[in-house]
């Protein structure tokens, strides 16, 4: 089988201005769009950029609009017609990669710390000493802890995130969100609500991402009832 | 090319960036000092992120440090070196309870206890956390906690050169693949976490990062590298589709108690590799008997082996499938759901995991080079000739922060000296040369050449023939490293500029590697030679490689630290 990959690529001759350049890529049943673009780089433009390192869906390197909706290039598969174009909403390094690091530290900085310092580490060690018991959690807390704090930051959920794209500076986005309600039960934040007021429920987030945490239905709705 | 290299400066600079890089600077900057991460991935990355969780922590009443040790040495046919070993298993408790500290919640079951993994090869106790999440919620408190303790961060940098004055190290060069610069990190203190090398193999777990650089540059800077023939592989990897291939399904254990291997002709070979354990005995075996019916034509049409959980009690699927969701959901997209219920069987290859030999440390983390430290999969000795499962996380968690501890302190009392100017240009320019080459083949083409012979000669089953061949034709391959040409010449996020400046690298780990393999005339753990199958008492040794002044490979065989007991 041949696709046809249209990719959103930096035009050097135009800064600031990318443009669609398409390409003829061989495939067979099985394979993912990684598979596509890394026989792009080797046969076809070794001037190609993209992000990509584990294969598995484990790292969030590879994460990329693919045909208009945000996923990563190591799990969708490969189809006849392709657009790839880079996360939407984040600034772009070049062609298909993103900024990745500097979104995640803007976003991060803003959160309260959940390091509990060097008393609290004596403390958590000494109760698990002898007993080799872990502090005891409520169930509720646990299994939302473990719902929630899943993720690769990846951004999908950045890239279609309406809140976000209006406010970058402002809104922590669905990923700022989900790690606030992680830790959310495990220490004391203020204003939680107030994070999440700029969230318009869209549930956009949670369709998209690629390790199924429940973002909107069960992160953001908590923050905003301020629990 | 003008060469115009940026200047960074700090306390302590941390080269990588997985989970050892993290801890290492969560600890130094409890103490005080100031960290700076540069990493060849998006931190937080490396292997670490690829992780199932499994971390081995002696957590049951009747378990002990001593026990742990005792598996540890076993599992790593007692060339480990003791003292390391000790600090692992006596510290892995502490460190993974108290992972907790930086904001992590980690799985347990409703009264607190610690969760499981059913089965574990090679220990006598249960030991192997089990996290819902795999790495991934430790991982992410991790990085939070560093992000939020502002940590210095340099992502996508490739460390190219330790510079050293005086046997002492002063800093480090770096290639930027962001905007295709040099850049110089002036540190009185370095601290190498790169990972290891598992992209010097055809067909690996490893992510594409993970090409060995740390054993190359720590080698040249002065280090010792201890039993660079230790490469782990396990039997069981996904063979297609191509991005996939390689990619780890596991180990038999994880596919029920009952799980049988059966080669292209229908035969369950394993009653003939290892008629006692079968399908249960270690990995290493596993992998050998697996690559064994493939290499010998005894595979599939497709060169594989068949795994058949047919046979299990179907009632326990659910509770493996939770222990391993990617591998399981991966295995039902690939092969059928079917095979992910445990009702067909499904193909495999064996797969390049691991190395267990690397930089040689002490207990605090320092290698033979003052002032450069080390952990992680990039040193060596914690795992003797075989890594037990689960204990690569515990690895990154104790020695990571004593590495941290240990560079705080030194940075304390180590003045700031710059690298001369001089140096680094000389350096820079060395680097260039292969970037501006017009004339070659592009360096992707050379590092699958590589990689084909690494996992022909240099693999699961070698000899001292094709060990021999694998350095000459290494010879040729530095040869061909520096006459690459990238056809791409933006500068500005260039993958071909990294692979070429890569390659250099991985062909001198790969003869580290060759050498190491050609001095251990015996089969041990990890390392086979079909010329000598047997393991040797004589050889309860490690083979040393270090550097002779005119930049040769000098080999010797020495004690393992701490005795054989």
């Amino acid at each position: 089988m041949k696709a046809r990959v249209k990719i959103l690529c930096q035009n050097w001759k135009r800064p600031g201005k990318p443009r669609y350049r398409t390409y003829e890529v061989p495939f067979s049943a099985g394979d993912k769009v990684l598979g596509g673009l890394l026989y792009i780089y080797k046969q076809l433009d070794p001037c190609l950029s993209f992000r990509f390192n584990c294969r598995g869906r484990h790292c969030g390197e590879c994460a990329m609009m693919i045909n208009g909706k945000p996923g990563l290039a190591c799990a969708i598969p490969m189809s006849r017609d392709l657009i790839l174009e880079p996360l939407k909403n984040l600034p772009v390094v070049k062609d298909l990669v993103i900024d990745r690091g500097h979104v995640y530290r803007s976003i991060v900085e803003r959160i309260p710390s959940l390091t509990q310092g060097k008393d609290r580490a004596e403390e958590v060690v000494s109760e698990s000493r002898g007993c080799k018991r872990l502090r005891t959690v409520s169930a509720e807390v646990l299994e939302r802890v473990i719902r929630l704090d899943d993720c690769i930051h990846c951004l999908c959920c950045m890239a279609v995130c309406p809140a976000y794209k209006k406010a970058p500076e402002i809104f922590l986005g669905p990923m700022g969100l989900l790690a606030l309600a992680a830790s959310s039960g495990q220490i004391q934040h203020t204003d939680l609500s107030e994070k999440a007021a700029l969230c318009i429920e869209c549930g956009r987030c949670e369709e998209v991402c690629p390790r199924g945490i429940p973002a909107h239905s069960e992160a953001i709705r908590m923050l905003k009832q301020n629990r | 090319m003008k060469v115009d290299v940026g200047q960074y400066g700090t306390d302590i600079l941390i080269v990588g960036g997985g989970g050892a890089a993290a801890m290492a600077a969560l600890e130094a900057s409890r103490l005080g000092a100031q960290p700076l991460i540069a990493c060849k991935d998006t931190f937080l990355g490396g292997a670490t992120v690829q992780a199932s969780g499994g971390t081995s922590v002696p957590f049951l009443p009747e378990d002990s440090a001593t026990a742990f040790f005792d598996d540890t040495m076993k599992s790593g046919a007692f060339i480990n070196n003791r003292k390391l070993v000790k600090v692992l298993t006596e510290e892995a408790h502490d460190v993974f309870y108290g992972l907790e500290q930086y904001g992590i919640l980690l799985d347990r079951g409703s009264t607190g206890e610690m969760r499981s993994f059913k089965r574990s090869e090679g220990h006598s106790f249960l030991r192997s956390y089990a996290d819902r999440r795999q790495f991934h919620g430790v991982l992410a408190g991790l990085k939070r906690s560093v992000v939020q303790r502002r940590i210095g961060l340099l992502e996508e940098r490739m460390l190219l050169k330790l510079f050293t004055e005086e046997g002492t190290v002063r800093g480090a060069l770096f290639f930027s693949l962001p905007d295709g610069a040099f850049e110089c990190v002036n540190a009185p203190v370095v601290i190498l976490v790169t990972g290891g090398c598992g992209q010097l193999y055809a067909t690996t777990t490893n992510a594409q990062c993970l090409t060995g650089d740390g054993y190359a540059l720590a080698f040249d800077a002065g280090a010792e590298l201890v039993d660079m023939e230790m490469v782990q592989f396990l039997p069981l990897a996904f063979p297609y589709p191509s991005t996939v291939r390689g990619q780890l399904i596991g180990m038999c254990s994880l596919f029920g108690p009952n799980v049988k291997l059966y080669n292209g002709q229908g035969e369950r070979y394993m009653l003939r590799h290892d008629p006692e354990k079968q399908e249960y005995a270690t990995r290493d075996k596993v992998a050998r008997a697996n690559y064994t019916e493939i290499q010998e034509g005894r595979g599939t049409k497709r060169k594989t082996i068949i795994v058949d959980p047919t046979q299990n009690d179907r009632s326990l699927v659910g509770e493996y499938r939770s222990a391993l969701a990617v591998a399981y959901d991966l295995i039902a997209e690939i092969f059928g759901e079917k095979a992910a219920r445990w009702e067909a069987p499904f193909e495999a290859i064996p797969s390049q995991h691991f190395m267990m030999g690397g930089v040689r440390i002490d207990e605090d983390c320092r290698t033979a080079v003052p002032n450069l430290f080390c952990c992680g999969e990039v040193s060596g000795g914690v795992h003797g000739a075989n890594r037990l499962a689960g204990n690569a996380l515990t690895e990154i968690l104790v020695f990571g922060g004593r590495a941290g501890r240990n560079a705080a302190d030194a940075a304390r009392i180590t003045p700031r000296a710059a690298i001369p100017a001089e140096l680094v240009r000389s350096s820079v320019k060395e680097m260039q040369v292969c970037l501006n080459s017009l004339d070659g083949v592009p360096p992707g083409v050379t590092r699958q050449r590589l990689q084909n012979m690494m996992w022909d000669k240099v693999g699961i089953v070698r000899s001292g023939e094709d060990l021999e061949k694998a350095l000459k034709s290494l010879q040729r391959l530095e040869h061909l490293a520096d006459g690459v040409a990238p056809q791409c010449r933006i500068r500005q996020w260039n993958r071909e500029f990294l692979e070429a400046l890569e390659l250099k690298l991985m062909v001198r780990t790969a003869a580290l590697i060759a050498t190491s393999a050609l001095q251990r005339r015996e089969s041990r753990g990890s390392h086979f030679r079909r010329d000598y199958p047997e393991t040797s008492e004589d050889w309860c040794r490690n083979v040393i490689l270090s550097k002779t002044p005119d930049g040769a490979i000098a080999a010797r065989v020495s004690e393992p630290t701490g005795g054989t007991g």
